[in-house]
C-alpha cells in the first residue's frame, strides 16, 4: 500500500517545466542587475565610512574648540596685562601728583628759615 | 550513477567552470539543468504560478552571484534546492495561503491521463496545500526531487527524525483520504 502510494506520489508530482522562455527572463533579468548593483553598491560604501567621518567629526570638533579656548584665554591674559599695566599707569600719575604736592613744601621749608644760626 | 555521467560527458563538468568565468551560455546551461525542479518547488509549495517563476528566477539570480562559492555540479544542485525551499518556506508563512490562487486552477500542471489520475492529482495538491510549510516542503522534496530522508534533514536544517516523522504523518493523511474517500 505504502509502495504504491508513494509510487503514485512520485508520478503526481513529477517537476513541471517553466516553458522554454525560462533561461531567457533569466538571463534578461541578469542583465540588468549591473545598473541595480552599482547603484546599490556606493551607499553600501557610504555606510561604511560613516561611523569613521563622525568619529572625524568629533575629534575635529573637540579640537577646535580647545583652539578657540586657548585663543580666548591668550586674548583675556592680554586685556588684563594691559589692565594691569593700565591702573600701574594710573597709579604711578596719582603717585607723582602726590609727590608733587608733597616735594614743594619740603623746597619751600629750607628757604622760609635759611640759617636761623647766622 | 553520478560518476558515470561525469565521466561519459567532460561538458557538463566544465559548465561550471565557465559559468564561473562569465559565460552567459554556460550559466544558461546550469539554469535550463535545474529550472524544471525549482520552479515545481515554487509552484507546488506557494500554489501560485507567477510567484512561483518568480521565486525561481530570484533563487537564479542569487546562483549567479554565487557561483564562486559553489564548487561542484553536486554541491549547485544541493544549494538550489535549499535556497529555493527556504525562500518559498519564508514567502509562504510571510503571505499565508490565503491570498494564493488554487493550484488546481493553473495551467501549469502534467495533464492528467485518466479521470482516476486526475482526481488523485487533485487530491495530492490539496493535501499539500493542508500542510505546514515545513511538512509541505519534506514532501516535496521526498517525493518530486526524490531525495533521502538524510538529505531532506541536511537540506533543511532539521533533525532526522522531524523529516521522518512528517513524511509519516503526511502520508498517513493521504491514506486516510484515499481511505475515506473524502469527497473530491
Amino acid at each position: 500500500m505504502t509502495d504504491s502510494l508513494e509510487k503514485s506520489l512520485h508520478k503526481t508530482l513529477e517537476p513541471v517545466d517553466p516553458g522554454e522562455q525560462f533561461v531567457s527572463r533569466v538571463l534578461a533579468r541578469l542583465s540588468d542587475q549591473p545598473a541595480v548593483l552599482e547603484a546599490r553598491v556606493p551607499p553600501r560604501r557610504v555606510w561604511r565610512w560613516i561611523p569613521f567621518a563622525l568619529a572625524a567629526s568629533l575629534v575635529a570638533a573637540v579640537l577646535v574648540r580647545h583652539e578657540l579656548q586657548l585663543r580666548e584665554e591668550v586674548e583675556r591674559g592680554r586685556v588684563a596685562r594691559e589692565q594691569l599695566l593700565e591702573a600701574l599707569r594710573v597709579t604711578s600719575e596719582k603717585l607723582d601728583v602726590a609727590y608733587r604736592a608733597v616735594h614743594p613744601a619740603r623746597e619751600t621749608e629750607p628757604k622760609a628759615n635759611p640759617d636761623p644760626i647766622i | 550513477m553520478q560518476e558515470v555521467a561525469k565521466s561519459v560527458n567532460p561538458e557538463r563538468d566544465d559548465v561550471l567552470e565557465r559559468a564561473r568565468a562569465g559565460d552567459m551560455q554556460a550559466f544558461g546551461a546550469l539554469v535550463r539543468m535545474h529550472q524544471k525542479s525549482i520552479y515545481s518547488l515554487g509552484l507546488r509549495m506557494l500554489n501560485h504560478r507567477e510567484m512561483a517563476e518568480d521565486l525561481a528566477q530570484d533563487v537564479f539570480l542569487e546562483l549567479h552571484r554565487r557561483l564562486p562559492t559553489i564548487e561542484s555540479l553536486d554541491h549547485l544542485g544541493f544549494w538550489l534546492r535549499r535556497v529555493a525551499t527556504h525562500r518559498a518556506i519564508d514567502r509562504v508563512r510571510r503571505l499565508g495561503d490565503v491570498v494564493l490562487t488554487d493550484l488546481d486552477s493553473t495551467t501549469d500542471l502534467p495533464v492528467a491521463a485518466n479521470t482516476e489520475d486526475y482526481l488523485w492529482q487533485r487530491q495530492v495538491h490539496r493535501l499539500l496545500k493542508q500542510l505546514q510549510p515545513d511538512a509541505r516542503a519534506v514532501l516535496l522534496l521526498r517525493y518530486q526531487e526524490d531525495l533521502d530522508p538524510t538529505d531532506i534533514a541536511e537540506l533543511l536544517s532539521m533533525p532526522l527524525n522531524t523529516v521522518k516523522s512528517h513524511l509519516k504523518r503526511s502520508l498517513a493523511a493521504l491514506r486516510l483520504k484515499i481511505v475515506g474517500g473524502e469527497a473530491l
